[in-house]
C-alpha cells in the first residue's frame, strides 16, 4: 500500500538554490523522507506535470505573464500550497529591480532593432512579484537560501498535517553577540571596510544589521561568521512598517553626544533595507532609468 | 517545407530553456537554445555600495554560488588595491573547491547520471528513480555532499550563498577543532568516492564509446604549477587542433570576447573577436584542454584510464562528464591538503580603513560551468556605477546550438524525424555541459565608451576602449 503523501516541486524564476537546499536536508532512507514521493519536479526528473498533489512546493518568484498562470495552475491542484525561499515569499533579490524601469532595462540591454516577440519568448511583467500577491499560501518558508532545519520541520509539519507557523522573535534573540538591551551608537559605519570590534553587536560597533526587525529561524547564520543580517528571513511586521521601526529604532539608539554621526554614507537605504522584500512593498517608488 | 518542433521544458538542468528546432524537407536548417528567463542582476547591483556585491551575487545561483561570491571578491581586492595574504587565500580556495564538490557531484550523480542508468525508461525518473533502485549510492553521493555543505557552513554560514569573504579578508577563520574534523572527513570522502566511481565506471566507458567528436575553440584560466580553479589570472584560448591562438590577462577581457544579442533567448551570444566562427567551449574540458595536467595523485591516475588516451584536445561533449570526475578527485586531494597543514589556522581577522583606490575591479575564476568574470566600476564612494558578467554557461550557448543541429541532422539521417529520439538525444547533449540558466540570463551590456581610471600607482591596470556594441 502506498501511503506517501505526494511531493511537486514547481520552480518560477529563481536560483535553484531553494532545490538545492532541499537536496541538502533530503536524508535517504530515513524515517521523516521515507513518508514524501516527489512526483514532479524538472530539475530532478523528467515526469509530467500531476493533475494533483498533496503538497505543492512552490520556489522562485514571478517575473513574467506565463508565470502568473502557472501558479494559478499549480495552486489549484495542490492540496497544500508551500512557498519555498525568500523569492516566493516576498520577491526575493530580483524585487530590487522593480526600481528600475522594465522596459528601459531591456532596451538597454538587448538591440532595440531586435524582437523578442519573435520566437515565442515569454512576456515580463513590469514588477517582480512573490507568489502570494496571486495565490492563499498555506505554509511559508522564507530564507535565502531556507534554513535546512526548518525544512526538516515542514517535512515534519506537513506529515502530522500541521500548520508550520514560524517563531514571532527576531534573529537578535539567537544572536551570540547580542548581549546589551540599551544599545548605543557612537557612528555609521561601512561593513568590511571600517575597522569594528570583533565579536560585539554589528548595530552598536555602526554597521546596520537588520538582526532586530527580522524573523528568526536561521539560526543567525550569517552573523555567525561575522556578516550584519541583511534580512532574508522576511520581517516580523509588515514589510514597510517593519522598516519604518528599524529607521526609528536605530536613531534613538544614536548617542546625543555623538559627533561622529555621518548618515550619508549609507547613501542607499532602500537597498538595505528593503534587500529580499522590495517586491513586497506597499510604497511606490520612484523608478530610475 | 518549413516545420519547427519545439522541446520543453529541457529538464534536469538549472533553470528554464527549450530547444526549438527548424526543419525544413528533413534538414535541420536552424536550431534555437532559448533561455527563458531574465534575472538582472547587472542592473540590479548598480548604485548598490560595493561591499554589498559580494552578499547579492551569490544569488545569481543557487548552484554556484561560492563561486560568485569569490569572483565578486577578486574585483573587489582590485578596487580596493589587495593583495591578500597566503591564508585568506587558502580559506578561499577551501571554500571554492567545497563549491565545487557540491555542485559537481549534484550534476554528475542527481542531474546526469539517471541518463545512463535509465536510458530505457520513459519519462526518466532521474534522482527519484536513483533514490527508490540505487539507494546506496544515493546515500553515499549525499553523504559527500554532507561534506562539502559541511565546510561551506562552517566557513560561510551556509552551504548555499555563502558569505565568507570580503576584500581582502576572510571574515570567519578555521578553529582547531574544525580543522582536524574536517580534515578527517576529506580522508573518508576520498575513500568514498574511489568507490563510487569504481562502481559507474563501465557503464561511463559504455557511453564513450558511442561519443561524438565537435570541434570548437576553447577558453579557460591557464597556470603552469596547478590546475587553476581560483588562482591565476591569466586566460588562454586554444583552437580546436590545440594551437594556443591567444593568451591574455583578466583585465583585457573585453578585447577578446564579446557578445552579442539574439532575438531568441534572454540570454546573449558571447563570441572570440579574433577568429571567424568565435565560438567555444568553457568548463571542465576546456580546462583540461587547456592544462592538460591536474597536478594530484587522485586525479592523475583517473586521467591515465580515461584522458590521457584519447587525442588532444578532446573535442567530445560526453567527456565533460569525465573530466568532471577528475576534478572531483583533484577538489577532494586539495581540500585535504589544505586541511592538512596547521598553518591555515595562523590566520587572524586583522580589518583595515578601505578606500576605493581603482575606479574598475576585475574578478575572474574557473566556476564549475567554466570562466566566469565579474566586472564593477564604482565611483569615489565605492558606490557601483556599473557592473558586467561574464558568465560561464552563456558562453557555452552558441556552441550547444551548434551542436544541437549537428546532433539532431545525424538523428535524422538514421531514424527519421523522431520526435523522441531528438528529444532524447537533444536533451541528452545539453545535459554534458551543465548548463546553468539563471547565471546565464544576466544582463550584460558591454560598456561602449569605457572611460581609463587608472589610480593605484603600484599596479597598472589597462582597460580597452571600445566605441560601440556590435
Amino acid at each position: 500500500m502506498n501511503t506517501k503523501l505526494t511531493l511537486a516541486i514547481f520552480p518560477l524564476i529563481g536560483c535553484s538554490g531553494c532545490e538545492n537546499a532541499l537536496l541538502d536536508a533530503w536524508r535517504v532512507n530515513d524515517d521523516l523522507f521515507n513518508n514524501f514521493e516527489i512526483i514532479y519536479s524538472p530539475l530532478l526528473a523528467d515526469f509530467e506535470e500531476p493533475d494533483h498533489v498533496d503538497v505543492g512546493i512552490v520556489t522562485g518568484n514571478v517575473r513574467f505573464h506565463e508565470d502568473i498562470n502557472k501558479l494559478l495552475r499549480w495552486h489549484k491542484k495542490s492540496k497544500v500550497l508551500v512557498a519555498l525561499g525568500s523569492c516566493a515569499c516576498y520577491g526575493g533579490i530580483p524585487g530590487l529591480l522593480n526600481l528600475q524601469n522594465i522596459q528601459s532595462v531591456i532596451n538597454d540591454i538587448y538591440s532595440p532593432k531586435i524582437s523578442l516577440d519573435n520566437y515565442d519568448m515569454p512576456k515580463l511583467i513590469e514588477n517582480v512579484k512573490s507568489i502570494a500577491e496571486f495565490v492563499n499560501i498555506d505554509i511559508a518558508i522564507p530564507g535565502c537560501p531556507p534554513p535546512k532545519n526548518l525544512i526538516i520541520k515542514l517535512f515534519e509539519h506537513l506529515l502530522k498535517g500541521e500548520p508550520l507557523i514560524l517563531p514571532d522573535k527576531s534573529v537578535c534573540n539567537e544572536c551570540p553577540l547580542n548581549t546589551s538591551e540599551d544599545k548605543v551608537i557612537r557612528n555609521i559605519k561601512r561593513f568590511s571596510l571600517e575597522p569594528i570590534t570583533p565579536n560585539k553587536c554589528f548595530l552598536e560597533e555602526g554597521v546596520l544589521c537588520l538582526g532586530p526587525i527580522t524573523r528568526t529561524g536561521c539560526d543567525a547564520r550569517c552573523i555567525k561568521v561575522n556578516t550584519p543580517c541583511r534580512g532574508c528571513m522576511g520581517y516580523l511586521y509588515n514589510i514597510d512598517e517593519a522598516v519604518v521601526k528599524f529607521l526609528s529604532s536605530v536613531s534613538s539608539m544614536i548617542d546625543e553626544k555623538s559627533r561622529n554621526i555621518d548618515i550619508d554614507k549609507i547613501k542607499d537605504l532602500t537597498g538595505l533595507l528593503y534587500r529580499f522584500t522590495l517586491a513586497s512593498s506597499k510604497l511606490n517608488f520612484i523608478k530610475r532609468g | 517545407m518549413s516545420k519547427k518542433l519545439v522541446f520543453h521544458p529541457i529538464t534536469r538542468i538549472e533553470g528554464h530553456a527549450k530547444v526549438t528546432l527548424v526543419l525544413n524537407d528533413g534538414n535541420v536548417e536552424n536550431a534555437y537554445f532559448q533561455v527563458t528567463e531574465f534575472r538582472g542582476f547587472e542592473r540590479l547591483l548598480v548604485n548598490r555600495p560595493i561591499e554589498e556585491a559580494p552578499l547579492i551575487v551569490p544569488r545569481i545561483c543557487g548552484l554556484c554560488s561560492p563561486s560568485h561570491h569569490l569572483a565578486s571578491v577578486k574585483a573587489l581586492d582590485e578596487i580596493f588595491g589587495l593583495t591578500p595574504q597566503e591564508n585568506v587565500i587558502r580559506l578561499r580556495e577551501l571554500l571554492h573547491y567545497a563549491g565545487f564538490l557540491h555542485s559537481h557531484l549534484l550534476h554528475l550523480f542527481i542531474l546526469y547520471l539517471p541518463d545512463i542508468l535509465f536510458s530505457d525508461i520513459k519519462p526518466n525518473p532521474g534522482f527519484i528513480g536513483m533514490i527508490k533502485s540505487y539507494p546506496s549510492l544515493v546515500k553515499d553521493v549525499l553523504e559527500i555532499r554532507g561534506f562539502a555543505q559541511q565546510i561551506l557552513e562552517v566557513l560561510g554560514g551556509s552551504s548555499i550563498h555563502p558569505s565568507a569573504t570580503m576584500a581582502g579578508l576572510f571574515l570567519n577563520p578555521l578553529k582547531p577543532s574544525q580543522r582536524t574534523e574536517l580534515r578527517d572527513k576529506a580522508s573518508k570522502s576520498i575513500k568514498l568516492f574511489n568507490t563510487i566511481v569504481e562502481t559507474i565506471k563501465d557503464k561511463l566507458s559504455e557511453v564513450l564509446e558511442n561519443s561524438i567528436s565537435f570541434p570548437s575553440n576553447f577558453v579557460s584560466l591557464h597556470s603552469k604549477s596547478d590546475y587553476p580553479l581560483y588562482h591565476s589570472d591569466e586566460i588562454h584560448v586554444i583552437s580546436s587542433k590545440g594551437e594556443l591562438l591567444t593568451y591574455f590577462q583578466h583585465n583585457d577581457y573585453l578585447e577578446v570576447i564579446r557578445e552579442k544579442t539574439v532575438s531568441w533567448s534572454y540570454a546573449k551570444a558571447p563570441y572570440l573577436k579574433l577568429t571567424n566562427d568565435g565560438y567555444y567551449r568553457v568548463g571542465p574540458l576546456a580546462r583540461f584542454n587547456i592544462n592538460s595536467k591536474f597536478h594530484s595523485e587522485n586525479s592523475e591516475d583517473f586521467a591515465k584510464q580515461f584522458l590521457y588516451n584519447v587525442p588532444s584536445p578532446i573535442c567530445m561533449s560526453e567527456y565533460y562528464n569525465i573530466v568532471r570526475i577528475a576534478e572531483i578527485k583533484y577538489v577532494l586531494d586539495k581540500i585535504l591538503e589544505i586541511l592538512s597543514s596547521e598553518r591555515i589556522l595562523e590566520y587572524t581577522y586583522l580589518q583595515r580603513d578601505l578606500k576605493p583606490m581603482n575606479s574598475d575591479g576585475i574578478g575572474v575564476i574557473e566556476a564549475p560551468r567554466g570562466l566566469l568574470i565579474h566586472h564593477y566600476r564604482v565611483d569615489d564612494y565605492g558606490y557601483i556605477k556599473y557592473a558586467n558578467l561574464i558568465v560561464a554557461t552563456v558562453q557555452n550557448t552558441p556552441i550547444i546550438e551548434k551542436e544541437i543541429i549537428a546532433r539532431s541532422q545525424q538523428v535524422i539521417s538514421k531514424y527519421g524525424v523522431s520526435e523522441d529520439k531528438l528529444y532524447n538525444t537533444i536533451s541528452r547533449m545539453i545535459r554534458n555541459y551543465d548548463p546553468c540558466l539563471s547565471c546565464a540570463t544576466h544582463t550584460s551590456n558591454i560598456p561602449f565608451t569605457l572611460e581609463i581610471h587608472i589610480k593605484n600607482e603600484n599596479k597598472v591596470l589597462f582597460y580597452p576602449t571600445f566605441s560601440s556594441t556590435p
